[in-house]
């Protein structure tokens, strides 16, 4: 009975958790595509889903179920990096600003304005484009701008817990700053950081996604993001060619998806103001 | 309020000038000779180099350049364009009209469209209806702003204009014609910008609406007898503003997003579009220039919003 | 004739964990121009009622039997436009902690001349508003705040407002849910006079609902006593209670006037709602019970008149 219940409750992230288990096998082996992406066949340009294209081909005859299997790895990739980055800074950035809420915090939480205050995606684009299209770039450009985020949250949890007597009795007794930081704040502030970072993968994933199809990408590697830049690019969509545009789409729109449910789903976890009654 | 209103005015003009500088520092952390991205031919002589570095500036001291970019800049000179060979501030500012075109009703559709969904999900918070609307909302939120707009395409290729912001050859005729041109080719990247935005916004009401219901003043407004929408109405909705535009004015950034990714796929001449095809033709100043004017406007943009807040909120004001 | 009478009232919430049996079996009458203390300790139903009597329970609970007559209407079985003619306008509630039951964004004078505008369809905003300035006159805050945005207004100030919300329109039936809790001792004193007073003056009939035996004392007449969501006693102030919780309660008030005594707690935990044991609720923590009441519930025998107690030590009295 309870292990029924429990399902029901948790139902979206679950479904998040396999679908996302799904593209993680896929980009893991993705020898399990039908053919070699690489392979070209100019006499199979843009054709229509067939029996050994199972999604087409592109414009220069690629088979494109191939190409989305293999396309997995750089989506989930880079949107786990540039999260990792994101959290990386962002809990540092947080704690810091809220530990030490009179000398240090001010100047962060203005240099967390100024990051709020500029529009990411052009911002990326630009960095990107002097920085030059390379994987490790996008990965960084993504990673440096979606901080702010959860560093303001973790912010203000920090100044919540400064106050708790546990802090209090911890001075009380000794403890340098550095230790109470690493033993008490940090491990407090991972629950929540990690449900946040989860969705921050998300929002990577969205951004890669974006910045490839407006040519940012990186061209060596075959991703979701390149594909539909090609597809644009090629006026593929004048010819109606449906099979090369939705297969990188739904691919984008489930993995984001799923990660924002179990993000979501941990977060009512975690936060208690958005339990359901 | 002045006060405020003037603090507000002091923290726009200093994210002003954080965002000049950094567009200044972008482009001569390049690796590399900057005149090279201008004129990469072999058989440039080393005089004619130091001429256009003159030209550019470029030979005076690196203070000495920052001063003048600000100063530059102030006066709303922006350089020259590399492609086009037409100052900066020129071709943005025609752009930016045609952004505002796009923009400004995407925007406020969504945010009616999408505050009323949320208003219906947080009131009905824990239903079916809830729980589709909100399946729905999300699916339109994690999906990509451009590929909507390609599906879109598409889906009306040949029953709407798909690109351009006008009939080829309409833009000379006078206004009163080529309103029904622009309106006929506005349609569809207003439908997807305004799709893409609205999941945003339907998401930051419910939110906020069920914390808002939650609260003890909404309780005692039902004993006292008031129907539940005009609790809602004239309780729950206008609590729910401030932080809706709190929220809002953080995700303008969004909205740009959106707009470059919009006009993009339909080829709508806006600033969206210019930074795109700066990227492109590697068109350094045109790029810088369309970047700097966006983040003034999002910067602008949060400063009206806090002065809206001040106006929503009576704890600031008094 | 009462006023309001409560039949049988049960009342259960759905939570994770189970069911929550917050209210068995309650029964109870007020007459008119009287007031009545309910009190318990937290967690015990007392609340909840409140809230029932106006409908205002969460999505999660349910009334599971019972009646709630006032006059001849069960005001369980109305719909929502009978129920909305008599929120505010015959029955009024003052909640717990007024810190937060004004709309922020809006002036006091337009919340409660909205309300008088509600149900008075008729008046106008000039008189409304001339209303509610007297009003604020009545509760002591001065008719100079009457435009005021509820935080710029102290605690103290608040909880008058409220009351002079609730009074508004003129209700038969004030509840007023731990008026004074969140206030400091000498505000408390002041808004307990102020009831009292407004009491006599407007010929209210209060439900007074609390954990605090001294706002009992002072201003009630009746009062009735819960324990683990059941009914233990009702009497009249002034006679000897009979029930072995509420004289442990009693007990455990010191009183200013006697000497000084060691103030006795009443050792125990409140029993478990979503499990609630078999026989009398309080018998685990009851020094006089025997083996009956843990078996079997105590029926509600009445005493005098006025006087019901639930307990076996009692019998139906031999008038």
């Amino acid at each position: 009975m309870h292990t029924g219940r429990w399902i029901k409750q948790n139902l979206s992230g679950l479904v998040g958790l396999l679908v996302l288990i799904l593209f993680v096998v896929l980009s893991f082996f993705p020898q399990m595509a039908p053919h070699d992406p690489h392979r070209m066949d100019k006499d199979k340009i843009l054709q229509a889903p067939s029996a050994e294209h199972l999604l087409g081909t592109d414009e220069v005859g690629r088979d494109i179920l191939s190409l989305v299997i293999y396309g997995a790895r750089i989506s989930l990739l880079v949107g786990f990096f540039a999260a990792a980055i994101s959290t990386l800074i962002g809990v540092t950035i947080g704690i810091f600003s809220g530990y030490y809420d009179r000398s240090w915090g001010q100047p962060l939480m203005r240099l967390t304005d100024v990051f709020l205050a500029v529009p990411q995606l052009p911002l990326m684009l630009v960095l990107a484009a002097v920085l030059g299209a390379d994987i490790l770039n996008v990965i960084v450009v993504i990673g440096c701008l979606l901080w702010t985020q959860i560093a303001r949250i973790v912010r203000s949890y920090t100044l919540t817990l400064k106050e708790r007597s546990f802090i209090e009795r911890c001075h009380a007794i000794g403890c340098s700053n550095a230790r109470i930081i690493w033993l008490h704040i940090f491990p407090n502030v991972l629950p929540l950081v990690f449900a946040n970072a989860i969705l921050l993968v998300a929002s990577a994933i969205y951004y890669e996604v974006t910045v490839s199809f407006l040519g940012l990408g990186d061209p060596t590697h075959i991703s979701w993001g390149m594909m539909l830049h090609y597809a644009f690019e090629s006026a593929a969509i004048l010819r109606q060619a449906y099979w090369y545009i939705l297969p990188p789409g739904i691919c984008i729109v489930l993995t984001v998806l799923s990660f924002t449910f179990i993000g979501r789903r941990l977060d009512e976890i975690v936060n208690p103001k958005l339990r359901r009654r | 309020m002045k006060r405020f209103i003037l603090k507000r005015l002091v923290i726009s003009l200093f994210l002003i000038w954080v965002v000049v500088t950094l567009n200044f520092f972008l482009f001569r952390i390049l690796p590399g000779d900057p005149v090279r991205f201008l004129f990469n031919d072999p058989r440039m002589t080393q005089e004619v180099r130091q001429r256009l570095y003159a030209s550019f500036g470029l030979d005076k001291p690196l203070p000495v350049q920052y001063g003048l970019y600000l100063l530059n800049s102030a006066r709303g000179e922006l350089g020259k364009s590399f492609v086009h060979l037409e100052p900066v501030a020129k071709i943005v500012g025609e752009k930016l009209v045609n952004t505002i075109i796009l923009v400004g009703p995407a925007t406020l559709f969504a945010i009616v469209l999408g505050s009323l969904l949320g208003v219906v999900m947080a009131y009905r918070r824990g239903t079916t209806t809830d729980t589709g609307i909100l399946g729905m909302v999300l699916l339109f939120w994690a999906t990509p702003t451009f590929w909507i707009g390609l599906l879109i395409i598409v889906a009306f290729l040949g029953v709407l204009p798909t690109s351009g912001m006008f009939a080829p050859g309409a833009s000379y005729l006078p206004f009163s014609q080529k309103i029904g041109s622009l309106l006929t080719h506005l349609i569809l990247p207003l439908g997807t910008l305004s799709l893409a935005l609205t999941g945003q916004y339907a998401m930051i009401m419910r939110n906020t609406l069920i914390d808002i219901l939650s609260e003890d003043f909404i309780t005692t407004a039902k004993s006292r007898g008031f129907r539940d929408s005009y609790i809602l109405r004239r309780h729950a909705v206008p609590n729910a503003m401030l932080p809706m535009t709190t929220i809002i004015a953080i995700n303008i950034g969004l909205i740009m997003g959106g707009a470059v990714q919009t006009e993009t796929v339909f080829s709508w001449p806006g600033i969206g579009r210019l930074m795109y095809d700066s990227i492109l033709t590697r068109d350094y100043p045109v790029l810088q220039g369309s970047f700097l004017v966006m983040a003034v406007c999002m910067i602008m943009a949060n400063f009206v919003a806090d002065i809206l807040y001040g106006f929503f909120d009576p704890r600031v004001r008094y | 004739m009462p006023l309001l009478t409560i039949d049988n009232l049960s009342i259960h919430y759905r939570a994770r964990e189970g069911i929550v049996k917050a209210v068995q079996d309650v029964s109870l009458s007020l007459e008119p121009k009287q007031t009545l203390g309910l009190i318990g300790e937290s967690g015990c139903g007392k609340s909840t009622i409140a809230m029932t009597l106006l409908r205002l329970l969460p999505r999660n609970a349910a009334v599971q039997k019972g009646a709630v007559m006032l006059d001849n209407r069960d005001l369980l079985a109305m719909d929502a436009a009978e129920l909305r003619q008599v929120r505010g306008a015959r029955i009024a509630m003052v909640f717990q902690g007024a810190m937060n039951a004004f709309n922020p964004v809006r002036r006091l004078s337009s919340q409660i001349v909205e309300g008088i505008r509600l149900h008075r369809p008729g008046i106008d905003r000039a008189q409304a508003l001339k209303k509610t300035t007297d009003l604020f006159d009545l509760v002591g805050i001065g008719a100079g705040r009457v435009h005021d945005y509820p935080h710029q207004l102290s605690g103290g100030m608040k909880q008058r407002a409220m009351i002079a919300m609730a009074l508004s329109c003129d209700p038969e039936l004030v509840i007023a849910d731990e008026p004074v809790t969140a206030l400091d001792v000498m505000i408390q004193a002041q808004i307990m006079e102020l009831l009292k007073d407004l009491r006599r003056k407007m010929g209210l009939t209060l439900i007074l609902i609390t954990h605090d035996l001294s706002v009992v004392m002072e201003a009630c007449e009746r009062v009735a006593v819960m324990y683990g969501g059941r009914l233990m006693e009702t009497a009249d102030i002034g006679r000897p209670f009979k029930h072995p919780y509420t004289q442990k309660l009693f007990q455990a008030f010191p009183n200013i006037e006697k000497s000084r005594d060691i103030s006795w707690g009443i050792p125990g935990a409140p029993p478990d709602l979503i499990r609630p044991p078999q026989g009398c609720p309080f018998a685990p923590r009851c020094d006089a019970a025997f083996t009956q009441c843990r078996k079997k519930m105590p029926p509600m025998v009445a005493l005098a008149p006025n006087h019901q107690v639930c307990c076996h030590l009692y019998q139906e009295a031999r008038l």
